[in-house]
């Protein structure tokens, strides 16, 4: 049994590493040039702009361009990861080992978890470096607003993969995106539906609000750039609600692949 | 894993979820206000990578549940002229905030400077209408009695096509009150002469006759 | 003793395509295979081959029946720790060079890296890749792939080891190294099941056979068992007959082939070709030369195949 444990536990780390190796050698971590180029851009710009203004642009940007070029990742990466596993049959070897299909999965996401972290590790050091040099100093707040960007990206990467146990890249990457945009917009819509005196709709509007991620709580960038008061309770309660929501997509999508035969 | 064991986490999770979107929505106060926060239109603009009247549609619908929500509330509207703001920016021919700015923000949020602000971006945006002039005179004469710049704005509304009779009349009456009595008779004579309302005729007719015998007594005092 | 594989009343159906159209890819399958056996799967293309395998290996779950492996359920994932599988036409991770992935699949059984380390280094050096083994997987040809496939099959010491057309795509080279280390694998003491279409490597290495046609298995046995019945047929080839001569000879013969300045007389009986060389002696005729044939798994199988059809 124990032994059995530590195989379990050594085969999602292999699959794991192995996933952000992938990344790494197919280039995936390249746009993180683009991100350094387009922050130099923005900072270039501004050096014409007015004093005062020019602190928040940046970190605005900065804050911005993290949580974009980090969806970017999550959707990309994740939507591929486990078709194409399954259309190169990469998976049939594995799978004839001693891996529990929801191992893959779990390894699968950790994986793509590695990869965004490391990402956002470099982008983070790129954005408070420049953010250090115009202000000369370390401002806290954004690392609780880029904690929480990580936080939304981990939930898009497991709505990803879960689209991606059953169906192609072209519609996944459709289906994820458009949790993203949605995803962004619940409550706005849940007020919609309250105040727009149609049941059906305000039923229908309740009911994407409690289906599908309210990523809107993720949000911190204007709390980080204005330094509003950030509650304690709220930012643990919705660290929470993402782990839970991660935790119901992820085992949604064991189901869909635990009984697929593979071509 | 067990199926079983899959589908009972998953209703335990999504109760847990459940709870905890509950308690979440206890600090949306916080939240929703947060959510207008946005940096200003000028930067939204490019922002919205061209879609900006979706994105104006929508802070519409935000500033009806914003003013509903403190309309039944607090009564206070800190953020109503930045949004507002915002939507202009974003599709200036959408012209019903202006007269919601116009009007709302001057009798219900008491800010009419702000509601001014909005008004003359809407005679920016629409030269012809007479209602955004009028009602910039109208707030200026309401909240400050201020006629003398009141005046100028509803003589402007009063010459724009549609504007009812009863704008022209008014102009004479501001500038009745400014002390600009000649001003007053012209325009009193030019509404007498193109009203066809009796009601209105007389009341000119009133008017008219104040001023004149103002004047008799500022003579025979001289 | 339990077999190593056990298959009972195992059968699939596929449904695939816009109608979704039901092919019954494998029906009613019993084997029973002893461990130890080198055990040859054999059917054209489109038998249901790999259908069977992936149902073993638990890339697919059956519609009816089920396959034991050393007494438990393929479904019971602690089986897989006693198994090695490479399957068809295989592909892995190109990024990856030859050693990464061997040490990847390793980490999947749980190995430590001494373990791992000791086991590749003496894979790589059994399927002839030591040069390779550090180059990514992409730049490796179709061969060097399948015998990297076939180092992953056995990184964990497995008792049972499943080939998926193991030699498929290899030159006569790599088809006697595949051979080989089968061979190897069955001095060991371990069990081959393995499936092809190419039947004298199947003849070269098979303890036993089965021939699957269009979804249902058609025999299975021994190799010697399946092959004895018609043991024998003789060719005897000669040379400088004429044709009077040629009648006396022909009634014994099965059947009479011009060849190159003379005929191969073909019979079926071993036991009248003592007659029929005194007979040819007596008239004089020169023999080139008399070869027996057994009768080939292509004879049976096409034997098979052509009995299914009709
Ligand atoms: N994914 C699939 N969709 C539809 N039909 C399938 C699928 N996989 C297999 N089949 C059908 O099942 C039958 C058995 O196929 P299988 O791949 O097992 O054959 P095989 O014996 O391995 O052949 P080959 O020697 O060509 O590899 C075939 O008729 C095939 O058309
Ligand atoms: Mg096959």
């Amino acid at each position: 049994m124990m032994r059995g444990m530590n195989a379990g536990v050594s085969a999602i780390k292999a699959i794991a590493i192995n996933t952000f190796k992938e990344a790494v050698r197919n280039k995936i971590l390249y746009n993180l040039i683009f991100f350094a180029v387009l922050m130099m851009a923005v900072s270039l710009v501004l050096d014409q702009a007015t004093i005062g203004q020019r602190n928040k642009i940046i970190k605005d940007f900065g804050l911005a361009s993290i949580n974009l070029f980090g969806v970017i990742i999550a959707i990309v990466v994740g939507i591929s990861l486990v078709y194409k596993e399954i259309e190169k049959r990469t998976i049939h070897p594995l799978l004839a080992k001693p891996v529990r299909r929801s191992s893959f999965l779990f390894g699968k996401y950790l994986g793509i978890l590695l990869t965004l972290v490391i990402e956002i590790l470099l982008m983070s050091f790129f954005f408070f470096l420049l953010v250090w040099l115009y202000e000369g100093g370390f401002d806290s707040y954004l690392l609780i607003a880029i904690l929480m960007i990580f936080v939304e990206l981990s939930v898009i990467a497991a709505v990803a993969i879960f689209f991606s146990s059953f169906s192609t890249p072209v519609l996944s990457g459709m289906f994820t995106f458009s949790v993203y945009v949605i995803g962004h917009l619940t409550s706005f819509l849940k007020d919609f539906g309250a105040s727009s005196g149609s049941a059906i709709i305000k039923q229908f509007t309740h009911f994407l609000y409690y289906v599908l991620p309210n990523l809107e709580r993720f949000n911190l960038k204007t709390h980080a750039v204005y330094h509003l008061p950030i509650e304690i309770g709220q930012l643990l309660f919705s660290i929470l609600y993402g782990l839970l929501y991660i935790m119901i997509v992820m085992l949604f999508a064991v189901l869909c692949f635990e009984r697929r035969d593979f071509k | 894993m067990k199926k079983r064991t899959v589908i009972l986490l998953l209703i335990l999770l999504s109760a847990a979820l459940w709870g905890i979107q509950k308690k979440l929505d206890q600090y949306k106060s916080v939240e929703v206000e947060s959510l207008l926060y946005l940096p200003s239109g000028e930067y939204l603009q490019p922002l919205s990578l061209g879609y900006q009247l979706m994105l104006s549609d929508m802070l519409w619908i935000k500033t009806i549940t914003y003013f509903g929500s403190h309309f039944m509330g607090d009564g206070e509207y800190p953020w109503l002229y930045h949004i507002l703001s915002l939507i202009i920016d974003l599709d200036p021919r959408f012209d019903f905030p202006y007269y919601f700015g116009g009007v709302v923000l001057s009798l219900e949020a008491a800010q009419a400077e702000n509601a001014n602000k909005i008004l003359a971006r809407g005679i920016e945006a629409y030269p012809e209408k007479w209602e955004y002039p009028f009602y910039i005179g109208f707030n200026h004469y309401y909240h400050r009695g201020d006629a003398a710049r009141a005046a100028p704005y509803i003589e402007r509304a009063a010459k724009l096509p549609g504007s009812p009779e009863f704008v022209k009349s008014l102009v004479g009456t501001l500038y009745m009150k400014v002390g600009a009595d000649e001003t007053a008779l012209k325009f009193f004579r030019e509404a007498h002469q193109n009203t066809s309302d009796a009601l209105i005729k007389k009341k000119i007719e009133i008017k008219i006759e104040e001023i004149l015998s103002r004047r008799e007594q500022h003579d025979t005092g001289h | 003793m339990t077999p190593a594989i056990e298959i009972k009343h195992l059968t699939k159906k596929i449904r695939s395509g816009f109608l979704m159209k039901e092919v019954m890819a494998l029906s009613d399958l019993n084997l029973s295979i002893p461990p130890g056996t080198a055990f040859g799967f054999l059917g054209p293309n489109g038998a249901g081959k790999t259908t069977t395998i992936k149902l073993l290996t638990g890339l697919s779950f059956p519609t009816s029946g089920e396959a034991l492996i050393f007494g438990r359920p393929v479904s019971d994932i602690s089986v897989r720790m006693k198994i090695g599988f490479l399957p068809e036409r295989p592909y892995f991770y190109d990024y990856l060079s030859g050693t990464e992935y061997l040490h990847f699949c390793g980490e999947l059984f749980g190995m430590t890296r001494a373990a791992r380390n000791k086991k590749i280094t003496k894979l790589i050096e059994l399927v002839g890749l030591k040069e390779k083994a550090g180059e990514q997987l992409r730049k490796y040809s179709k061969g060097m792939l399948q015998r990297i496939g076939l180092a992953q099959a056995l990184i964990n010491d497995p008792e049972l080891i499943i080939l998926d057309e193991p030699m498929s795509g290899l030159d006569p080279m790599g088809r006697k190294q595949v051979r080989d280390i089968i061979l190897h694998l069955k001095g060991q003491g371990k069990t081959v099941f393995f499936s092809t279409h190419v039947l004298s490597d199947a003849e070269m290495i098979c303890d036993q056979v089965g021939i699957i046609v269009q979804g249902s298995l058609q025999s299975v046995g021994d190799l010697e068992t399946l092959l004895s019945p018609k043991t024998c047929s003789i060719e005897v080839s000669i040379k400088g007959v004429s044709e009077s001569a040629l009648s006396l000879f022909k009634p014994m013969a099965s059947s009479t082939k011009i060849a190159d300045e003379g005929y191969v007389l073909r019979i079926d009986d071993a036991g009248i070709l003592p007659k029929l060389l005194a007979l040819l002696q007596a008239e004089k005729v020169q023999i080139v030369s008399i070869i027996p044939h057994r009768e080939t798994l292509e004879d049976i199988f096409m034997e098979e195949i052509r009995g299914r059809q009709s």
